[in-house]
């Protein structure tokens, strides 16, 4: 169990924002956030990472209480790529992607061999090896993006949160990278704020729906992604169907 | 490989430094006096010139180093001690010590203390944290604030009132001998952690939520470097003034030799380089009536970091 969950309430200065979460997610695979804007999602990834301590409640990950390992130990065991993240003027794709090795390297020592092996095979995986020389800032959207993503994945840990991940990518790029997160989602714990519900059919294992700060559904994907933990979640109707040929579902709000 | 290049430039001026002033010196003169010692034949360059240089190599260090750090601390290239008021209360306190009676060194520490403990709580969000760009506009304020204190002092003062305007308004390393550099050799300690931050700064500039995932204690990380760049800062103000443009100027300039993030050691040169220079064309053009060197990193500083400004944007945009 990568992570247990056990009655989350977490404030934002004096607003609450979590109220009272509770969920266990298995070790593998791929657990897909929904929700409305501003219903704590991000919160709650950001509790998860072990960045925002809980008001009250608890956030165990494989066993460990979160709130107890200190900040390294936290990032060589989980990875997040927020939103908010910045990419300082002037740095190259490879310097910004040689950042997720930070929790790895020694006090004052160099990168060593397997670090900037570990740079590399993130670079290739996300199919940025021959943009390293660039600056991060003249790439596009997508390929910085792209960029973020390496830089987690370099981090190489068991666990990945991410934010919103196919933000900026054109369709291509959002195929390749969910492709690569099912690669991943073999080996390791992925979970991602998503809003493409058909999508989420697609590429989540399991589901967390929030809405206003409590949970509303939790389980399996198929189980969560149907007309009426969807209707409780966004508060509008879905049509959700089935595609005849493939059998894969298809999921629009009802209203379009 | 890009350090030496700037450590040999900054030893090249450091030489030229002590062969500048009312009497221009060639090398093998200045090495014979050099090699006279202070007593006798070398007592031009050894009671003069070498303690002026070494005060401005340490104090254009400290405002090179404090100054990228800053920068990289508040994500803002505005965000140097000189703009954001840390160097100009500074000089208040050391202006206000000076008055009282008190250790200048322990006035301008206070004030550059002051400075940045009143920003960071006028611009802490208990929902949001630190807001950077709020921290530099009160800052802003802030410069002009201390700025017009250390004016009035000075006016009323009186006497020796045209010394204490050049160094604590503008700044400048006229009158700086051997005391000043013992008091330089404080600021040494200070500037060490600075020069080892360059990992911490590297998660720090990746935003907040970011550096903490990447295992950043990121709020004892800002506070102490923030204080420590403070006080740098500060005490560099006490030996020779809130010289202008030395610490915002010096993390761009230096820029433009390193991609990315200069590190905390080339700000660090291109800072003690700058002030150098600044001081040569101080002593060289006006040998007769000393002007502040302050006048002098400002004239300097000014259209170099206008360059570096514009080099960087066509750069970043290929």
């Amino acid at each position: 169990m990568p992570f247990n969950v056990r009655d989350l309430h977490l404030h934002l200065g004096q607003t609450p924002i979590l109220q009272g979460i509770s969920f266990d997610l298995p070790k593998r695979g791929i657990t897909g956030i929904i929700g409305t804007n501003g219903c704590g999602k991000t919160t709650l990834l950001r509790a998860l990472s072990g960045i925002l301590p809980p008001r009250r409640g608890q956030v165990l990950h494989e066993g460990c209480d979160i709130g107890r390992l200190s900040p390294g130990d936290r990032a060589r065991r989980i990875a997040m790529l927020p939103q908010n993240a910045l990419a300082p003027p002037g740095l190259t794709v490879r310097q910004l992607v040689a950042r997720g090795r930070t929790p790895w390297l020694r006090p004052f020592l160099p990168m060593s061999a397997a670090d900037h092996a570990a740079v590399d095979l993130a670079m290739a995986a996300v199919g940025l090896t021959d943009l390293a020389p660039r600056p991060v800032d003249s790439l596009s959207g997508g390929q910085r993006q792209r960029a973020w993503i390496a830089l987690v994945l370099a981090q190489e840990c068991g666990t990945i949160l991410l934010d919103e991940p196919l933000n900026f990518l054109d369709l291509p790029h959002q195929a390749e990278l969910l492709h690569l997160l099912r690669d991943l989602g073999r080996s390791r714990s992925i979970v991602m704020i998503l809003h493409d519900l058909t999508i989420a059919a697609r590429v989540c294992d399991h589901m967390l729906a929030l809405r206003a700060g409590r949970l509303v559904a939790a389980g399996p994907a198929a189980d969560v992604l149907v007309a009426e933990p969807l209707r409780a979640t966004f508060g509008i109707g879905f049509d959700c169907g089935i595609l005849p040929d493939s059998g894969k579902p298809v999921i629009l709000p009802g209203a379009l | 490989m890009r350090h030496l290049l700037l450590f040999i430039l900054t030893l090249a001026l450091a030489a030229l430094a002590l062969a500048v002033g009312r009497n221009w010196l060639a090398p093998a003169d200045l090495l014979q006096m050099l090699a006279a010692g202070p007593e006798g034949a070398g007592r031009m360059i050894w009671s003069l010139r070498l303690p002026r240089l070494l005060v401005g190599l340490i104090a254009g260090a400290a405002f090179g180093l404090a100054g990228s750090v800053f920068q990289t601390l508040l994500r803002n290239p505005l965000a140097s001690p000189d703009v954001i008021g840390v160097s100009q209360t500074a000089a208040l306190g050391a202006v206000l010590a000076l008055l009282t009676g008190l250790p200048v060194t322990l006035g301008a520490w206070v004030g550059g203390i002051s400075a940045v403990v009143l920003l960071g709580w006028l611009a802490f969000h208990p929902r949001h944290g630190l807001d950077p760009r709020a921290m530099v506009l009160q800052g802003l304020a802030l410069a002009i604030l201390a700025g017009a204190a250390t004016e009035v002092l000075i006016l009323r003062a009186g006497d020796g009132m045209a010394g204490l305007a050049m160094t604590w308004l503008s700044g400048t390393l006229n009158g700086a001998g051997w005391p000043e550099v013992r008091r330089a050799l404080w600021l040494l300690p200070l500037l060490l952690p600075l020069l080892l931050a360059g990992r911490a700064l590297d998660r720090l500039e990746l935003g907040d939520d970011l550096a903490r995932a990447l295992g950043l204690r990121v709020g004892l990380l800002r506070t102490a470097l923030g204080l420590c760049a403070a006080l740098t800062a500060a005490g560099a103000v006490s030996l020779c003034g809130p010289l202008g443009f030395v610490a915002l100027a010096a993390g761009p300039v230096a820029r433009l030799v390193a991609r990315g993030r200069p590190s905390p050691l080339a700000a660090a040169l291109t800072g003690a380089a700058f002030v150098t220079l600044a001081d040569i064309l101080c002593r060289a053009i006006a040998s007769a009536a000393l002007l502040p060197t302050g006048l002098y990193t400002a004239l300097i500083g000014a259209p170099v970091l206008i360059l570096a400004v514009r080099r960087q944007a066509r750069r970043d945009s290929l």
